[in-house]
């Protein structure tokens, strides 16, 4: 007899039988549900993460040295990938198909059961095909593009400290997938955190004794009885904005010549207003820690020449030196030099600096001073002014110049202030502007060396610097400094009627926003806040040096080429809006299309076996009472 | 009446309707059948709760301007509609007079836990943003809510097989157990399967065995048994009844399971790592 697997399937050889069981069926699904609670009971590796050391201790302090090899061995840290739960899978889909083979014979207009058994025949196919899939991460800065994808990969769990410092060392490579090269690159025009344009104002309410927190919208929300459960009824009867007074700079047109620039510029998440002149004491301005910004306005091109052609700057302004005033109509600066005797100039006065200690300190036994640190926490000073044969010493501290400054030497009226160098922030904007040649730059400087020389355009951002974004919003030929009041869009005032329940006693009061107000024993919050609206990355497709496609990519709106799909991951949550990149997960599985194509299979056949063929069933009984 | 007012006024008042509801079913399965217009009165006491749930979900909407289904007091608003709707329908067809008492009592435990949570109406978070996720969260409630009565079906069928093993109440609670959950299973299916869709629309991956999907899986995985045994069952050689006791549980521990997914999935140790945790 040729053996024929069609009819084999179709014996009643009581294996076959068993394998197109029902009872297989509820088995299989019983072992798959278990399995799958056991693996959300045990802590899956790929959500355990970081060095094999970390993920070893992890485990072995939850379930001991010893089960933890049991459990490692069983791959039940890797559950769902393992062998014998994709065996139990296996296990099914052939329980599946079996199953329907036999039904066929018998009864094939069985449409129902046909699709959603075999729907999930398809489902499987399609998780088998997407085992091809490739994907990774990709982190693009705001101006630059990238082409490859990175993707850790989940290393073995080791059963042994030993075991995880020989996968550490062996590292990255035993650990990620290669990073793969894509054939064209997404080019990252802008990355945008829109919030919404309508502030979301909460009141959260509170009982004094503590307990649950109830927010209300107060949009929506005017009156709110028996507040936090206390006898208190809230009614919100308005909110009014906060003004305040701000300075701003303005075009002063009949005014006299004085160039400036304004500029914006966003830190943590705060945008600030500010101006930079061209000339006067205000031309250094230091915006943040970080950042500070100078500006040149000259009447020739050569007189900037130098400047334009500057690969570093300095890296400190002043030095660390002594000031002498009193004595002469300006004051003299000089600069330290341990043990020398300088002169000070116009007088018969010298001065010497016999010690620095960055962090001034008495020892209280020897009385002594000490340095306690080599950082610069109370700088000091000990200087000896000589005039003729009479000299004193003292010490001048920085941080304290007030103490010990004044006349040093009896009946001469001099004053001695020790200042410290001041150090350029790390990123120096330098914007020039020539009128000759009406040429505009900004130069941009880290850590002193030349980072970047771009034309100076309004509107243009001029440095994304970190977490500071500084960005040119106009020249000012005539500039003057107004104050105006203004908005302050971050905080309202609310007005509040506060009744009491059971006395009647009413009061009204006013609550600021953003400070926990109390009220006998209601604790109250107003808050405003912008919510997040979305999350955009202005991208571009580039391939052969083209733009081929411009998109957007949003949650919920992926970019497909070539076969990959880019979702919208990630951003630098620190900088918030002015984050600087975007990361986005990208991915190609050619599986997709056989699971949604299960997916309407499955959906089709229930609605067939539940809703379609009941209804049928008692039409056709209908049917058949009325014939009889 | 503004929209805050109208939203406080309709909680309030789905929640005295319910206690309503169940105080007056338990009086009236107390005194039997001397009492029909107290069954009545329960019954119209649910049905006021429900169109009071109605409004306020239909005022949150309106007022928000999107689906209310982002926050955990909007799912157990959304839920205990559901619940209440499923069993509308189930006793137009079935009538029952227990499950009135069992449904009250869920309503209104469900009503004190949503109490306690921030009800305040907030814009959508943009991972929300997508028509997929309501069909998601819609098919997947009106899942629970018929499965829930499944549920109290269940109950009452254990109640009555304990104590009247052969009779008709009996036979009818069993039927009316396997015909919620046959029609309660596709749209559970259908809910994980948007779900699905849904995540593979936002992170590319369409099953990621993340905690919560695992856990509606095991809730799905139940009800297919529950189907599949019921196959089986034709075959084994004792009586109906007894049959159905056999099976029936599978109800019960499917509700376990919904209401461990729901809500109870967070107390896990694991959760912590889970995108779904927003509850």
């Amino acid at each position: 007899m040729r053996f024929s697997p069609l009819r084999l399937l179709q014996s009643d050889h009581r294996m076959v039988r068993f394998f197109a069981s029902v009872e297989l069926t509820v088995i299989l699904l019983a072992a798959i549900g278990l399995a799958c609670i056991i693996g959300t009971l045990i802590p899956q590796a790929d959500s355990v993460g970081g060095s094999p050391e970390n993920v070893y201790l992890f485990y072995v302090n939850r379930h001991g040295p010893h089960l933890h090899v049991v459990f490692n061995t069983l791959s039940l840290y890797r559950l769902y990938s393992s062998w014998w739960f994709s065996a139990l899978l296996a296990a099914l889909t052939m329980n599946m198909i079996v199953c329907g083979f036999r039904r066929l014979r018998r009864r094939w207009r069985q449409v129902g059961f046909l699709l959603t058994h075999l729907s999930i025949v398809f489902l499987l196919a399609g998780v088998l095909v997407g085992l091809n899939r490739r994907g990774g991460t990709m982190q693009i800065f705001e101006g630059e593009q990238s082409d490859t994808l990175y993707s850790g990969g989940g290393p073995p769990v080791p059963n042994s400290l030993d075991q995880a410092r020989q996968l550490a060392n062996s590292m990255p490579a035993a650990d990620s997938r290669p990073p793969i090269r894509l054939h064209f690159a997404l080019h990252l025009d802008d990355f945008e955190l829109r919030r919404h344009r309508e502030p979301l104002d909460t009141i959260a309410v509170q009982s004094a004794h503590g307990g649950p927190i109830h927010s209300y919208n107060m949009a929506f929300q005017k009156k709110i009885p028996r507040a936090a459960g206390e006898p208190w009824d809230i009614e919100i009867l308005d909110t009014t904005p906060v003004r305040r007074r701000v300075l701003r700079v303005v075009e002063n047109t009949t005014g006299t010549l004085e160039p400036a620039i304004e500029i914006e510029f966003v830190a943590h998440g705060e945008r600030h207003s500010d101006w930079v002149f061209a000339r006067g004491d205000r031309w250094r301005r230091v915006l943040t820690d970080e950042v500070e910004i100078e500006y040149h306005r000259s009447s020739s091109r050569g007189q900037l020449e130098r400047l334009l052609g500057e690969r570093a700057v300095a890296t400190t302004v002043t030095a660390d030196c002594i000031e002498v005033t009193g004595l002469q109509a300006d004051a003299t600066t000089l600069p330290l030099r341990l043990a020398a005797e300088q002169p000070i100039f116009g007088t018969s006065l010298t001065l010497t600096v016999l010690r620095f200690v960055p962090h001034w300190q008495m020892d209280l036994e020897t009385r002594q001073i000490i340095s306690a640190s080599p950082e610069r926490r109370n700088p000091a000073v000990q200087v000896r002014v000589r005039q003729g044969s009479t000299s004193a010493t003292q010490w001048l501290f920085s941080r304290v110049p007030s103490f010990h400054g004044q006349s040093i030497l009896p009946g001469v009226p001099m004053q001695l202030r020790f200042i410290e160098a001041d150090l350029r922030r790390p990123h120096f904007l330098r914007v020039l502007a020539a009128d000759d040649s009406g040429e505009r730059f900004v130069q941009r400087f880290l850590n002193g060396q030349i980072a970047e020389m771009v034309a100076a355009v309004p509107g243009r951002r001029i440095a994304p610097t970190g977490e500071v974004e500084v960005t040119l919003v106009r020249w000012l030929e005539h500039a003057a400094i107004e104050s105006e009041e203004q908005e302050d869009l971050d905080h309202f005032l609310a007005h509040l009627r506060i009744r009491h329940r059971a006395t009647g006693r009413t009061e009204e009061i006013e609550a600021p926003s953003g400070e926990v107000l109390t009220h006998g024993r209601l604790r109250l919050l107003l808050d405003r806040e912008y919510p997040i609206d979305q999350f955009i990355s202005h991208v571009r497709v580039v391939e052969n040096g083209q733009t081929v496609l411009n998109k957007t990519v949003q949650m919920n709106d992926p970019l497909k080429y070539r076969g990959y799909t880019f979702y919208q991951s990630s951003y630098d949550v620190e900088a918030d809006a002015a984050s600087r990149y975007t990361v986005l997960s990208a991915k190609r599985d050619p599986g997709v299309g056989l699971i949604y194509l299960g997916f309407a299979m499955l959906t089709l056949g229930l609605v067939i076996v539940f809703y379609v063929n009941p209804w049928v069933g008692r039409r056709t009984k209908e049917v058949g009472s009325n014939g009889e | 009446m503004t929209i805050g007012h109208l939203s406080m006024t309709s909680f309030t008042l789905a929640f005295v309707f319910f206690i309503a509801g169940t105080i007056l079913a338990l009086a009236a399965l107390a005194l039997g059948k001397r009492s029909r217009w107290m069954m009545g009165a329960a019954y119209a006491a649910i049905g006021a709760g429900a169109v009071a749930l109605t409004v306020l979900i239909a005022n949150r909407w309106i007022a928000g301007g999107h689906p209310p289904l982002s926050g955990l007091f909007d799912a157990v608003i959304f839920f205990s509609w559901s619940v209440v709707a499923a069993f509308a329908v189930a006793e137009i067809i079935f009538r029952t007079r227990w499950l009135t008492l069992l449904v009250g009592l869920t309503e209104v435990m469900f009503l004190v836990y949503a109490s306690e949570c921030d009800a305040a109406i907030r814009p959508l978070m943009p991972v929300l943003k997508s028509t997929w996720l309501t069909v998601h969260v819609f098919a997947y409630m009106i899942g629970y809510g018929v499965l829930t009565v499944g549920f109290f079906s269940a109950v009452c069928f254990y109640v009555y097989h304990n104590t009247q093993s052969d009779s008709e109440a009996t036979q009818r609670f069993d039927r009316l157990t396997y015909r919620l959950v046959a029609f309660g299973f596709p749209l559970l299916t259908v809910g994980i399967l948007t779900g699905a869709v849904w995540a593979n629309r936002t992170w590319g991956n369409y099953w990621s065995w993340d905690i919560k999907e695992t856990w509606s899986l095991i809730t799905w995985i139940i009800y297919a048994a529950f189907l599949h045994l019921r196959l089986w069952s034709r075959t084994w050689s004792m009586p109906p009844p007894r049959r159905s006791a056999a099976l029936n549980w599978l109800a019960i521990l499917g509700f376990g399971a919904i209401v461990f997914t729901f809500l109870l999935l967070k107390y896990l140790p694991s959760a912590q790592q889970s995108q779904h945790v927003y509850l």
